[in-house]
């Protein structure tokens, strides 16, 4: 029996706690001084109305508005609107006008714009556009930091899941000996399932603006505030398919059958050590076939609801296949991370030098795989190089914020892996594999995070303190839960038909080198 | 020694010895052929000979004997061309990546494997080499120097990267499959008289490098065969992967699209595979291998076949969704078009033979069936001769200029070639049945003491 340390434990909670706190305090200061896109044009009629009506001077709002629409137009309109205003909306205003709009509005909203920033701005109309903007990304920016972690967390626990029902498919035998620690991996899935059902409904109730589609009026097209119209056509021609019930409906089935079938091969696991006999084997493989049809189908599906709709008009059909790349890359790496980990407290004693092989074969190929299917996508977009697919690519590749980030977490999720685990012995060397692992790790979360704030946060997304924080956070709960799981059951299986082969393991031939 | 779980199933069936093993592989080569040998071989051969001259018209009169129109430029010949690299992809499957999974299975089939990749690559090979026009000019593929004039190969385009990919997945599955050849060869040459055939004799003996069994070999061999397998595995990917860049690259509707590499790779898998059925379950009657080739080993390939099967499926709707979902309204309609145009019935037998069909795997009777097995693996190579004809001809022949819109029908030539091919490829393949040990006996035999069905009943009582 495994028994997780006091310290391992103590350090968990610390890192939970600190993950809390921040996501706690940084959802708190989002929601602090925050405007919705009515309350920001309200606010603005109302600054320009009593300070700066001098900019209606000269304007001919009857021959721009005529009587008989005005019912017409203001039916319309989500909220109140004040016909001068939407009329000098569009008009290019004086600087210094506009910077005394700017800083009354800037002392009673809270915002703040950079000079540049500022300086793009000619008009009220972009004002509004700047401010949307702003407002959008300070209420989604601890959100973004929690769906990429709890996206990059789920990846490990849900392919956990995938790694059991693979071995029983392919009749493997050489991970049996270590099959307790994807069966704990997997108890973590509720935890991020949840999770991300709560980021989900969060989106529906508009708590945050991650998925733009969800927002009010982008379908409608006789929704306006002002003169701005957030209609969106191509939305609109996805909207059979984004469409928040069925968009919540989706998520909650994935969620819901992913745990279904975690359990399910888990318990199979753990009567067969109690009872024996094959039955249970072959149980397990039939239910390990139906995860992977129901998984093959619902991970790429599961990728372009959560991560795909953020980058609303972008598209790309390898994505769900890349992202069940990263998650079996990420899941690999993890599954070797705690086997070095027990294998250096002394535990798993049938684990030897063959096993370790085994996994570091599957951290390096599933790196290689990854970045083939990333390559695919880069290489094929910007060949073709047509404006609404390369789109996504400039977000991130024009962007300061990211440019460094993207060939960085590419580059160390790839070459790293490739110089240092090609050879045989190097991956039988401790030291180096949990060196990798953590570079590997740390390389796919980086990879997460562009995966999702380009497309919520624009080009104001960057990595800092609450980043760094809410993935802490995570890593202290998949200690906590994962560790604490493995402690309640017997590390090693028992009653498995191909345990004894999986203990005999001698397939790895340089035994004694380390 | 390695350990095997009881539950396995046998991979060697009967109370086989290592000398029965040597005497059944030896026993093609060395006996005379069967009646059933020469009427497959008269008929292929014939066929081979019709696709001699189909060929030796077309560079002839010109590529204008084709089916080719100006808006359908590419046709059955590309389509041909993708098919046989998909067929050859297996046998890399087989012999590289199955090795690195340590699966014993492996050992009966990967000889023929390899061998239906060498031929399928060469019938491949053939289509872009006659497309020239003037096949005798075709080294200006190559970036060759200056000197020979000033034509300058672009480095730009996927057909060049093509030329890289197929010649070196080429040269390293002949390499890889020669190798493990050698001591199989020896094997051959070790049971020749000099007296009797010295000619055969000499030439096994030239042919199996100086082979002597000693542990060094051994070892070397086996050092060799993992840095090959190693080498071989990106290529399984890469072949097809720039084969499907030849489309992807493109800006043309149901052509451009991100899936395509890993989808093409898995569709090559999938082909690959029923070719390998189709041939493996005819040689086991013929050449009576039926102990080595069990429905074990089928059930295994038709486990893949689901598998591949399905996720290509997967790919297919995914384009459809993805189609709809882009609201690019070109890209609706190349799939709307696609599905029910005037090639609708192309669009259906590539959905009904690659994705329902293969479903049947999933009944346990069927899996395990010769017979079904047999009929299925045929539907497969079908269904897959026409997921390119669909994806090359119906993308290409509604163009974005409805006035040039037009059909595809192929010419007299254009069949004659196709069928020609596999004419070809079963000549090529009949005379290697005949010549070369088409079980790796030598590997085989390693098994034969943990998988062999007399042996692991005598292991199993001994454990009780």
């Amino acid at each position: 029996m495994f028994k997780i340390t006091n310290r391992l434990k103590n350090i968990a909670k610390i890192l939970m706690i600190i993950g809390f706190v921040s996501i706690c305090f940084s959802i708190f200061n989002s929601t602090q001084n925050q405007y919705t896109d009515l309350e920001i044009h309200e606010n603005l009629i109302e600054i320009v109305n009593k300070d700066f009506s001098s900019i209606y001077n000269n304007l001919n709002v009857d021959s721009i508005y005529p009587a008989k629409d005005t019912a017409d137009i203001f039916s319309k309109q989500a909220g109140r609107t004040d016909l001068r205003y939407m009329a000098a909306s569009k008009l290019k205003l004086d600087t210094s006008i506009l910077n005394a709009i700017i800083d009354t509005a800037e002392s009673s909203m809270h915002f703040h714009l950079k000079n540049k920033e500022i300086k793009s701005i000619s008009s009220l109309y972009e004002l509004e556009k700047k401010l949307r903007k702003f407002y959008h990304t300070k209420l989604s920016k601890p959100w973004t930091s929690l769906l990429f972690n709890n996206y990059f967390f789920l990846g490990i626990s849900i392919f956990a899941v995938f790694f059991i029902a693979l071995q029983y498919v392919s009749e493997a035998a050489w991970s049996i000996v270590i099959k307790r620690i994807p069966e704990a991996v997997l108890s973590f899935l509720p935890y991020t399932g949840i999770m991300m059902l709560v980021i989900a409904v969060a989106g529906a109730l508009h708590w945050h603006h991650i998925y733009h589609w969800m927002a009010e009026g982008v379908i409608d097209q006789t929704y306006s505030i002002g003169v701005y119209k957030p209609y969106d056509k191509i939305i609109d021609g996805k909207s059979a398919f984004l469409d928040v019930t069925f968009f919540l409906i989706r998520s909650l089935i994935y969620v819901v059958g992913w745990i279904y079938f975690a359990r399910k091969l888990k318990s199979l696991s753990l009567t067969e050590d109690l009872n024996g006999g094959i039955n249970y084997y072959n149980k397990s493989i039939k239910t390990s076939a139906w995860f992977i049809v129901f998984f093959a189908v619902t991970s790429s599906v599961a990728s372009w609801d959560w991560i795909m709709s953020i980058d609303s008009h972008w598209f790309s059909t390898i994505f769900g296949w890349f992202i069940f790349a990263e998650w079996a890359a990420i899941g690999f790496t993890t599954i070797l991370l705690i086997t070095l980990y027990l294998k250096s407290q002394g535990y798993l004693k049938y684990v030897n030098n063959s096993h370790i092989h085994d996994l570091g074969k599957w951290v390096f190929a599933f790196s290689l795989v990854w970045t083939y299917t990333w390559f695919c996508q880069y290489m094929l977009i910007w060949y073709s190089n047509i404006p609404e697919e390369v789109a996504y690519y400039t977000a991130r590749l024009e962007v300061d914020n990211y440019r460094f980030l993207f060939w960085f977490s590419m580059l160390i999720s790839f070459i790293l892996p490739l110089i240092l685990l090609m050879s045989a012995p190097s991956k039988t060397n401790h030291k180096r594999l949990i060196f990798v692992s953590i570079v590997i790790l740390i390389g796919h979360w980086l990879n997460s995070y562009l995966l999702v704030a380009p497309g919520s946060l624009n080009t104001h997304g960057n990595i800092g303190w609450t980043e760094i924080a809410t993935g802490l956070g995570f890593v202290g709960a998949f200690i906590y839960i994962v560790f604490q799981s493995l402690s309640k059951v017997p590390l090693e299986t028992k009653n498995h038909p191909y345990l004894d082969e999986s203990k005999n393991l001698h397939s790895y031939p340089h035994e004694d080198s380390h | 020694m390695q350990k095997e779980a009881e539950i396995r199933d046998p991979l060697i069936i009967g109370n086989k010895t290592y000398h029965d093993i040597t005497v059944d592989v030896a026993r093609p080569v060395e006996g005379k052929a069967n009646k059933q040998w020469w009427i497959l071989f008269a008929l292929s051969f014939s066929m081979f000979l019709w696709l001699v001259l189909a060929i030796a018209y077309t560079i002839g009169v010109g590529i204008g004997s084709w089916g080719l129109n100006k808006t359908v430029g590419w046709a059955w010949d590309i389509t041909n061309f993708v098919w046989w690299i998909g067929i050859g992809h297996a046998g890399t499957l087989i012999s590289a990546v199955l090795l690195l999974f340590r699966q014993k299975w492996r050992m009966s089939i990967n000889r023929s494997a390899e061998a239906m990749t060498i031929f399928g690559v060469a019938q491949a090979a053939l289509f872009p080499l006659i497309h020239m026009g003037r096949p005798w000019l075709m080294y200006y593929v190559f970036p060759i120097p200056n000197q020979f004039g000033s034509l300058w190969v672009n480095f730009n385009s996927p057909l060049l990267w093509d030329v890289f990919a197929i010649s070196t997945y080429f040269s390293v599955s002949v390499v890889f499959w020669y190798i493990g050849l050698i001591p199989d060869f020896a094997m051959i040459r070790d049971r020749m008289s000099s007296k009797i055939a010295p000619m055969k004799k000499k030439l096994y003996t030239l042919m199996s490098f100086g082979w002597s069994g000693r542990a060094k070999h051994w070892q070397r061999f086996e050092e060799v065969s993992l840095v090959l397998a190693g080498l071989a595995t990106p290529l399984v990917f890469s072949v097809h992967s720039i084969v499907s860049m030849d489309f992807a690259t493109s800006v043309i509707p149901g052509w451009h699209t991100t899936i395509f590499p890993p989808y093409f790779v898995l569709g090559a898998l999938f082909s690959g595979f029923a070719m390998v059925e189709t041939l493996l379950i005819i040689m086991r009657k013929v050449l009576h291998l039926e102990a080595y080739i069990t429905i074990k080993h089928i059930e295994y390939m038709n486990v893949i076949i689901l598998l591949t099967g399905s996720l290509v499926g997967c790919a297919y709707i995914t384009e459809l969704f993805m189609a709809w979902y882009s609201g690019v309204e070109f890209e609706q309609y190349a799939f709307l078009n696609r599905a029910t145009g005037p090639y609708w019935w192309a669009y259906a037998s590539m959905m009904s033979c690659n994705v329902l069909i293969p479903q049947l795997y999933w009944i346990n009777s069927i899996r395990t069936s010769f017979i079904a097995t047999f009929i299925l693996s045929i539907f497969v190579n079908i269904g897959m001769w026409f997921e390119r004809f669909v994806i090359i001809v119906t993308s290409l022949h509604r163009d974005y200029l409805p006035s040039s819109w037009t059909m595809f029908s192929p010419s007299f030539i254009d069949i004659a070639i196709f069928l020609g091919t596999i004419g070809f490829f079963f000549t090529l393949f009949l005379l290697y049945s005949r010549t070369f040990p088409v079980i790796a006996q030598a590997e085989l035999k390693t098994i034969l003491k943990t998988s062999g069905s007399e042996y692991k009943k005598k292991l199993n009582k001994n454990n009780e």
